[in-house]
Order: C-alpha cells, then structure tokens, then sequence
C-alpha cells in the first residue's frame, strides 16, 4: 500500500507547485476540548451505555417491529424531470470542478475546484445524504456518463469479464486510503486535484466498461460505496421500480434503521468501516503533540542509535511512519473488533463463524464513525462552504461575475470554541448511544435465545465505550506546534546532533518531500 | 410508549448529573490544565519570561498579554511555541528577527513586518476564540500558535 502511496507521491511532487496548506479541507481552527469536558463525556458514554442495557433487559419481545411507509413518489418527482436535472447538473458539476482545477487560479483557497470538491462535496454532500438519504445513487456523475455513452452506443458497458466475488470492496478502500491520504498528506494543488479527478473519471468509465456499472458502481466506486452505507442513517430510502415501468418508491424509516437492515456482504466492506473510523481517528491524532513527540523523543533516539544518518534522512522516516500508520490504522482497529468479537462468541456459545458475527455487527459501528467526522470537520464545513459563493460567480478566475457575488469578500466564519466542544462533546454522546441501541438490535436477533441476546452484548458494549473514549481522547489533546520537531532541546552532550542546529533551515523541512 | 420516555429522561438526569459533577468551578483553569498538559506557556503560569507578563492595561477586567520570540534562521529560538490567552485579552506579540521575513497569524489574518536588528510588534484584543497557526511566509515555517480559550 504504501508502494502505492509513494507512487501516488510522486505523481503529485511532480506536479506541486509548492504550495503550503495544513489540510486539503482547509485551516482547522479548533482548540482541543477541556479535560473536564473529556471526564464528562466518557463517564457519560458508560453510564448510558449501561442504562440502554437496562432498557434492554427489560424489554419484552422483538424491538425489530421498525414501522416504514411508502410514498408514492409519481407526484413528488415530476415523473423524474426534476431527476433528469439533477444529473445534469450533477455531471456540470464534476466537469467544472475538472476544468477549473487545471485552468482555474494557482491559489488553493481562490480556485472552485479545491472548495468545491473537498468542502461542498466530501463534507457537506456526505452530511446531506445522512439527512436525505442516497441521492448519489440517482445522479452519481460517473454513472450518468456511463449511461450516455450507453445511449449512444448500446452494448458500451455489457461486462467483459464477471466481478471477482474475492475483490469485493477492495478497489472502494483503496480508492478512500487513496482520498484520505491526499486530504492529510496530499498537498495536492488545484492542478493536480483536477487531474486527479480527470484520471479517477477515466477510471470509472474503464471499469464500469469491464466489470459492467452494476458490479463497479456498487463495489468500487468510492463515494458509491462510501455514501450509500451513510445514507443508511438517513430516514429516507429510494426504490427503484423492480419489473420495468414500475416506478420508483421512496420509502420512509426510523433514522438510523436502515444500518439494521443487511448486514456487512463481504469482509473489505467491514475494513471499509472500521477505516472510516480510523482515519478520522488517526487525522485527529497525528498532528497532536503527544503523537508527534511519540516520534521525535521515542522513535528517533532510537533509530539514531543505529542508523547513522543526518536529521533529513529522519524527517522522511517521519512521514513514512505516519503514512504506515494511516494505512495500517482499520488493521489496528479490525484486531480490537475481532477479539470483542470473539469473547462475544465465546460468552454466548454461538455457532456462527466469527466472520460472519463480525459481519453482523459491522454496520452498528456507522453511528460512532460518522459523528466522529462531523464533530472533526463540521467547523471547516462551516467556514469555508460560504467562499463558494465568490468563487461560482467566477470559477476560472477571469474576471466573471456570473451572479454578482465575485467580489463579496467573506472571512472564513469562526465558530465560538465553547459551542464547537458542546456540539462536539454532545455529537460523540448521541452517535455512541445509538450505536450501543443498535448493536442491542441486532444482538437480539443474532443471538435470539431470551436474555442472551443482551448479555452477549457487553463485550460489544465495552469496545463501544472504548472506541468513544479513544475518540474524545483525542479530541482533548494538545496540538503540536509542527511536524517536524527539533530533538534538540535536551542539554545532551552528544555531538551528533549538532548539524540541526548549525544550519536553522533544516530542522523545520517542508512538510511535502 | 411509556419505557422510552422514562429512558430518556433518566438519560437526561444523569447527564446533568454528570455535567454538574465535573464542570470546574473556576472556568479560567480550562487554559492552564491543557497548559500543564501540554507543556506550553499560559500567561502567568510557566515559560513566559520573567517580566513578560505586564499588568492591567486599561480598563481592570482586561488583562494584557505580553509575549517576546527570537526568531533566528526562520526557527523559533526563545519564547514560548503556543501562546495561551483568554478570550477579550489584549496581547502583544514582540518579535525579534535575524532576517526579513513577514509574519502571519492565521484567523486574526494579521501580519508583521520583520528586519533584522527590528523589534516587530503585534497588539490586538483577542476576541475570536480557537486555535490559530502563526507563520512565517518567506522561511515557510510553522512557528507555534495562538490559543484563544473561551472565558
């Protein structure tokens, strides 16, 4: 994977331009959450955690008796115009955020494409599809290509070769390793953003031409993977019609349910998951200064002691080690599920597979992961999202003023610090909760033999809490002031060191290589 | 009907519960725990030098924060890497080059002229609160930041 990355690295050394940007997404202003606030929140999380417990024992019968309705949608959708719009306006949009990433201004935070894609888009389209439901499914862009070129000639897309059943979701994670590391360590300029996308529409169309666009934008398309398992939170559901001429349905569920109504198809899809979790995990940690200096006074003296090699040879180390931990990050975390998976199976004495338990309870795992994200991003989503509003009126920064905003300065809006740790703090609690209930469902239904099903439960319980602790841990450490730290200060006699400190230039490297 | 409602409420008790029990009286120490924590300077706490800190500047309720940076070779080489503040602070950054070189604190997206030999000076009331990156634009390098706590 990490061959992949360096490739991945070069690629866009080649192309950089050199610019410095701490987050793709933007500045993170956030401080960390008082300790207090961290105390309160964990010890919240278990009390709760318990409390549904009790619900749980309690209860009587089946709590899967989840009511849905069905709309009808004929009068709602204007007999799909109002579809027909929308992916235009879908593949409008990934056209522009193309061409305006290899035409339009140098300056990330002045070009449509960077804002477009990492805030409108990877943020705030993915809370949208948690409220409204997969829309993405309908006006996926590469899709409604695909299907235009099937128009145009039929039999374009008739499968080449059948969809491996092994590769699963694996094409979907190693596209989302692929985003995340190009979001914390990309650096990518608007050139290099717009090729990229250019070079991952060429991907899709050639797959989709291979595999056929059922297998390939079910399986692996990364925002079709990844926003079809967020939108299992939202209320709404879209059916498509199943005999031909029957219309489409929308049906209407409980929040959340929908996480309830399949379990994980295919192992990738449970990495997939748990890399959801562990990546937001591993961008809230890998800038905080205990992380950092886990490196710099742990690691490095180490290492020092037998390699000889200047201080740069180490700042590469650096990041080496921090990208080995990003891609090693859902393995980490796929340990710790499988063993409280495991003391699952062993406390019930069930006969089902640990595989196939730990499929089961996959998708309880959603809720933790997505507040995680919003808590961490939901500021930049926030203060960046109005700067689209300059940049539409003139995307390719040449003088346009389309709607007359082109020269609305706005500052990027900063939320007050004790509202973001309430949000945050309270988002954590909320997710965790529902998690802990979900899992409780489909305990019951895994494990149906009377009160077992609630008692299989605590292992799950104590990962739940564990997880969230780990999440608001992190949240509540202190920043490190940079990357690169100089090992120097300790009045050390040993001489090696000593070149950092001749030439100031070195210890602070730029942070691309 | 009448479970999930008992559910919720007693959530709700002993979420309050909770939050009564570890909220700190004294809020000011928000700051100065992390500090402690982190091993950054707090305004009157530790790593600020002596003298730094100034007394009361105008009116009583505002306190006045005074830090000094050497910078030498685009690298921070004395004072403190992540400044501790409180929200409506006055603060007063003092900082000492061996270069030309421009200064930028992010957020407050104000910007100091360095020279060598020249004390450069940034005041302002601290009135956004969060954590905001200081940079210098020519060394291309992060110099520390300033952390606005809420009162």
């Amino acid at each position: 994977m990490e061959k992949v990355a360096r490739g991945v690295a070069a690629l866009i050394l080649l192309l950089c331009s050199g610019s410095a940007l701490a987050h793709m997404m933007g500045v993170v202003y956030n401080l960390p959450i008082p300790f207090w606030m961290y105390a309160f929140a964990a010890s919240a999380a278990l009390v709760l955690s318990f409390l549904v417990v009790g619900y749980f024992v309690t209860a009587q019968g089946a709590a899967r008796n989840f009511r849905t309705i069905d709309v009808d949608v004929r009068a709602a959708m204007a007999a799909g115009a109002t579809l027909r719009t929308m992916r235009a306006l879908s593949v409008f949009a990934l056209l522009l955020t193309i061409l305006t990433g290899l035409l339009g201004p140098a300056n990330p935070f002045g070009n449509f494409s960077v804002t477009f894609f990492w805030i409108i888009f990877a943020l705030g389209f993915t809370y949208l599809t948690a409220l409204i439901g997969d829309l993405y499914a309908l006006i996926n862009p590469w899709r409604v290509i695909c299907d235009g070129i099937e128009r145009l000639s039929p039999g374009a897309f008739r499968p080449r070769l059948r969809y491996p059943p092994w590769l699963g979701y694996y094409p979907a994670l190693a596209f989302y390793m692929a985003f995340i590391w190009l979001e914390l360590f990309g650096q990518a300029p608007p050139r290099t953003l717009g090729l990229i996308l250019l070079v991952y529409s060429i991907v899709n169309i050639a797959g989709a031409a291979l595999f056929g666009r059922d297998a390939w934008f079910r399986q692996a398309e990364l925002f079709s993977v990844f926003l079809r398992l967020i939108a299992k939170i939202s209320p709404f559901e879209y059916r498509r019609g199943q005999a031909p001429g029957e219309r489409g349905r929308l049906r209407l569920r409980q929040p959340f349910i929908g996480l309830l109504q399949e379990p994980a198809d295919h192992f990738s899809l449970l990495l997939f998951v748990l890399f959801m979790l562990s990546s937001t995990a591993f961008d809230g940690v890998h800038e905080t200064r205990p992380w950092v200096l886990l490196f710099w006074k742990g690691i490095y003296p180490q290492l020092t002691r037998f390699i000889a090699q200047p201080y740069l040879f180490f700042v590469d180390i650096y990041y080496d080690w921090q990208w080995a931990m990003l891609f090693l990050s859902p393995f980490l975390y796929l340990a710790i599920y499988l063993l409280f998976v495991w003391i699952m199976k062993i406390v019930t004495g069930s006969q089902r597979s640990l595989r196939d338990l730990a499929l089961q309870f996959a998708f309880s795992l959603i809720p933790i992961a997505f507040v995680y994200n919003v808590t961490h991003y939901y500021t930049l989503l926030v203060g960046q999202a109005p700067a689209i509003l300059t940049m539409v009126s003139d995307p390719f920064g040449i003088g346009w003023d389309l709607f007359g905003t082109a020269h609305t300065v706005r500052a990027p809006i900063i939320l007050l610090a004790d509202g973001v740790w309430h949000t945050q703090v309270g988002l954590i609690l909320f997710g965790h909760i529902v998690s802990v209930y979900l899992a409780h469902v489909q305990a019951l239904e895994v494990f149906p033999k009377g009160k077992q099903g609630v008692w299989s439960q605590l292992p799950m319980l104590v990962l739940m809490v564990l997880l969230t602790t780990i999440g608001l841990r992190i949240l509540s450490l202190p920043i490190a002031a940079g990357q690169v730290q100089d090992p120097l200060p300790q009045p050390s006699s040993s001489a090696e060191p000593a070149f950092a400190l001749a030439t100031g230039d070195v210890a602070f490297a730029p942070k691309t290589r | 009907m009448l479970k999930p409602v008992a559910f919720v409420v007693v959530s709700l008790i002993v979420l309050v519960a909770l939050w009564i029990y570890f909220k700190p009286q004294f809020p000011e120490q928000q700051a100065q725990d992390g500090a402690k924590a982190a091993g950054v300077a707090a305004p009157g706490t530790m790593g600020v030098p002596a003298g730094a800190r100034s007394a009361e500047v105008g009116t009583p309720s505002v306190r006045a924060d005074v830090f000094d940076l050497t910078i030498k070779g685009g690298k921070l080489r004395s004072g403190p890497e992540v400044f501790q503040v409180h929200q409506g602070e006055r603060v007063t950054l003092n900082i000492r080059s061996d270069s030309r070189d421009e200064l930028h604190l992010h957020g407050y997206d104000l910007h100091a002229q360095l020279g060598p030999g020249e004390t450069a000076s940034l005041q302002f009331i601290a009135d956004r609160t969060g954590r905001f990156g200081m940079e210098l634009h020519k060394a291309h390098s992060e110099l520390g930041a300033l952390e606005v706590y809420p009162r």
